[in-house]
């Protein structure tokens, strides 16, 4: 290992990203472009799903339950009543559900039964039906902590996310995942084409002709985009921050230092690809495939893990995104400790450790 | 200096390289001449650690290295790889960086510090013919010029071997002679240079060349005694319209049209001179001096069979 020679090769592919411009665009503005995006287009869709409530109980917990929609800024109770046949009242009112509390509700939490309640919601509605879903889940959870006061312990730390989340506003939520996935893509795409475009144009041979080693080359290559994947970063944050005014209750360097082993995960993760994989055209599939489809669908950015089958919930421990996920969504919300982000800072150290020595092992230091 | 004995290298069942051997002693221009695909590219990649052979191995200095060497750090392909200067066939530079940030880089890589790049730089650039165009982006220079920065890159770190891997490909006539001016000057340094081409006027300046063919070394020589051995007798020329048809079906007689003129080369002495009695024509035929395009066609591409 000769620090030379890894300065050289980091110097020289600033010098390829100085010179194209495109590359930087894709890794500093595409972050804060997509985050602004997603985080406007969600924030709309969720707020003010109109619903219609029908108490049959009329006790003190319903009306507690009723209550929590109320302060809910997502639901807005467009009408109270009582109505026989709900699909035909959801059509002709022009509301999103009818939230059915069934006459024995309080009955049943004084007995210490679960209640049932019933919502009744226009599926074809798919914008609203999905985070509405998730707004009753939420509710759910803190109705379970105020109602029912059963000490409620769930399985999975994520589930209680929500609660910290007390407006259950969306962009405070979907934002710091959003960030956690835009840069996961942004770092493996950039790393997977950069060895294997030296693949591609036959520049590894030179490389490989010098007494140049596999971790120089690595570390080299790693280096620049690094530094790039904290800018970026770090206008992600200021975007969440600024533009939509999430609070940030953690502790700034944890969050540095979460920011810096997750993009270092990706981009080594991104290495590996471009080491496997020789080809441009081939290591972007590569990266989308093992990059952008789980971070996306298994990080629990959008499926909450605790609800995957047992199988996905042990492979995500593999996924940078969903130990960040949870670092980032807690230091947001939560005044968090060291204590509460330690294990999955530790997750995201291991799993570094890990692709830097499987990069350093599948580089053959022959032209196969 | 340099050693290769009985290399054969296989891709899957596909021989690139069969049982090839030479020898180059220091300070010589040694040629690898051949069509595409014979195997050159696979054995210079051999020479200079960058595959491992399937079979055989590789001398250089006191250093050898072949099958047994896995590609992992500390093997001895790795130990001569601050001796070798490498020209590849592919790639030769980043046409994104400047002239400077190429040799900057390749110099960097061998670890050397900036008072000896300079006085490197200083000594390479009187070579050249670049002038002040070392600030400009490799990509903008004419390929000429390119490939002697990218011989001038590969030779920063004052290796004693040199390998280019058909360094004048696409290259204009001029320019290919200056190029060739360079590897003389290196050579009469001490260099050994290990060089490909499959032009056959360039090859002439080899002091020795080995023909390849299918991975094979079908010959190997200084280019006089190729030329001599391959045509013993001479090859004989003849303007074609005054060539008699039978001589046309005669067996031991390989005729190619070059130029106005038809030539011919005999595989019988004997016979030749019978022929001449038979045909008064063939007095006028004159000799002409074989050139190694003659000896490529008739070994390599078996022309005469
Ligand atoms: N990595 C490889 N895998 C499979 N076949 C290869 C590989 N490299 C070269 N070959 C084959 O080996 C033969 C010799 O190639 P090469 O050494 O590049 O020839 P040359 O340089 O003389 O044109 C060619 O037929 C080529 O297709
Ligand atoms: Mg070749």
């Amino acid at each position: 290992m000769n620090l030379g020679r890894m300065r050289a090769i980091a110097f020289k592919e600033a010098t390829h990203i100085r010179r194209d411009p495109f590359t930087l665009i894709m890794a500093i503005i595409m972050p804060v472009f997509l985050v602004v995006l997603f985080g406007l287009a969600l924030d709309l869709d969720v707020k003010n799903i109109k619903i219609g409530i029908d108490d049959r109980d009329q006790s003190y917990s319903s009306r507690r339950l009723i209550s929590l929609f109320h302060e809910s800024r997502s639901f807005i109770i467009a009408k109270q009543g009582h109505w026989s046949d709900a699909e035909r009242e959801i059509r002709d009112e022009n509301i999103s559900a009818i939230l059915v509390i069934p006459h024995d509700f309080e009955k049943k939490i004084k007995k210490g039964e679960a209640p049932l309640i019933q919502f009744v919601a226009d599926g074809s509605d798919n914008a609203i039906l999905g985070p509405a879903l998730s707004y009753l889940y939420g509710i759910q959870l803190q109705m379970r902590q105020q109602l029912i006061e059963t000490s409620f312990q769930p399985k999975v730390k994520i589930e209680t996310r929500y609660l910290y989340n007390g407006e259950l506003k969306s962009s405070y939520f979907i934002v710091p995942g959003l960030m956690s996935v835009v840069l996961a893509i942004v770092s493996i795409l950039l790393t997977a084409l950069t060895i294997s475009r030296e693949w591609e144009n036959g520049s590894m041979e030179l490389l490989l002709s010098t007494p140049t080693n596999p971790l120089e080359l690595i570390l080299g290559k790693i280096l620049p985009y690094s530094i790039i994947g904290m800018l970026a970063v770090l206008l992600v944050y200021l975007t969440a921050r600024l533009g939509f005014d999430i609070p940030f209750r953690g502790n700034h360097l944890f969050f540095l230092l979460a920011c810096f082993l997750f993009l270092t995960a990706y981009l080594a993760q991104g290495t590996v690809i471009s080491i496997v994989a020789r080809s441009q055209a081939v290591a972007m599939q590569m990266a989308m495939v093992s990059g952008f489809l789980p971070t996306m669908l298994l990080s629990g950015f959008i499926f909450s893990i605790s609800s995957m089958p047992p199988f996905f919930q042990y492979f995500t421990m593999i996924l940078p995104a969903r130990w960040f996920l949870q670092i980032v969504r807690t230091l947001f919300l939560k005044e968090a400790g060291f204590m509460e982000i330690w294990s999955p800072l530790l997750a995201l150290l291991l799993i570094n450790l890990v692709l830097v020595n499987v990069a350093r092992k599948k580089f053959k230091r022959t032209l196969e | 200096m340099l050693e290769v004995r009985s290399l054969s290298v296989y891709f899957g069942d596909f021989a690139a390289v069969k049982k090839v051997s030479f020898k180059v002693s220091k300070g010589e221009i040694f040629g690898l001449l051949g069509a595409n695909g014979a195997g050159k590219t696979t054995t210079i990649r051999v020479m200079c650690g960058l595959l491992i052979p399937t079979e055989g191995e590789v001398q250089i200095g006191d250093t050898i290295f072949g099958k047994n060497n896995n590609g992992n750090n500390n093997n001895s392909a790795e130990l001569i790889k601050s001796r070798i200067g490498y020209m590849s066939q592919k790639f030769t530079l980043y046409d994104d960086l400047t002239v400077e940030e190429n040799w900057k880089f390749a110099a960097s890589l061998r670890n050397m510090n900036n008072g000896i790049y300079k006085k490197r730089c200083d000594y390479l650039n009187q070579w050249l013919s670049l002038g002040d165009r070392t600030k400009q982006l490799v990509g903008k220079l004419p390929s000429g010029l390119k490939q002697q920065v990218a011989l001038a890159a590969a030779l920063f770190h004052n290796p004693d071997i040199i390998f280019l891997d058909e360094p004048t490909a696409g290259v204009s006539p001029y320019a290919r002679m200056q190029f060739w001016n360079l590897i003389k000057i290196l050579a009469s340094e001490g260099k050994t240079i290990i060089v490909t081409t499959h032009y056959m006027d360039e090859a002439e300046n080899c002091e020795r060349l080995s023909l390849m063919r299918a991975g094979e070394i079908i010959a190997l020589d200084s280019p006089e005694k190729l030329k001599h051995s391959t045509f013993p007798h001479g090859i004989w020329g003849l303007a074609e319209e005054k060539i008699p048809p039978c001589l046309r079906e005669e067996k031991t007689l390989s005729m190619w049209p070059c130029g106005l003129n038809y030539h011919m080369v005999t595989h019988n002495l004997a016979h030749w001179e019978d022929l001449k009695k038979q045909h008064p024509i063939l007095a006028n035929a004159t000799l002409v001096a074989p050139t190694l395009e003659d000896v490529f066609l008739e070994l390599v591409e078996g022309r005469s069979r």
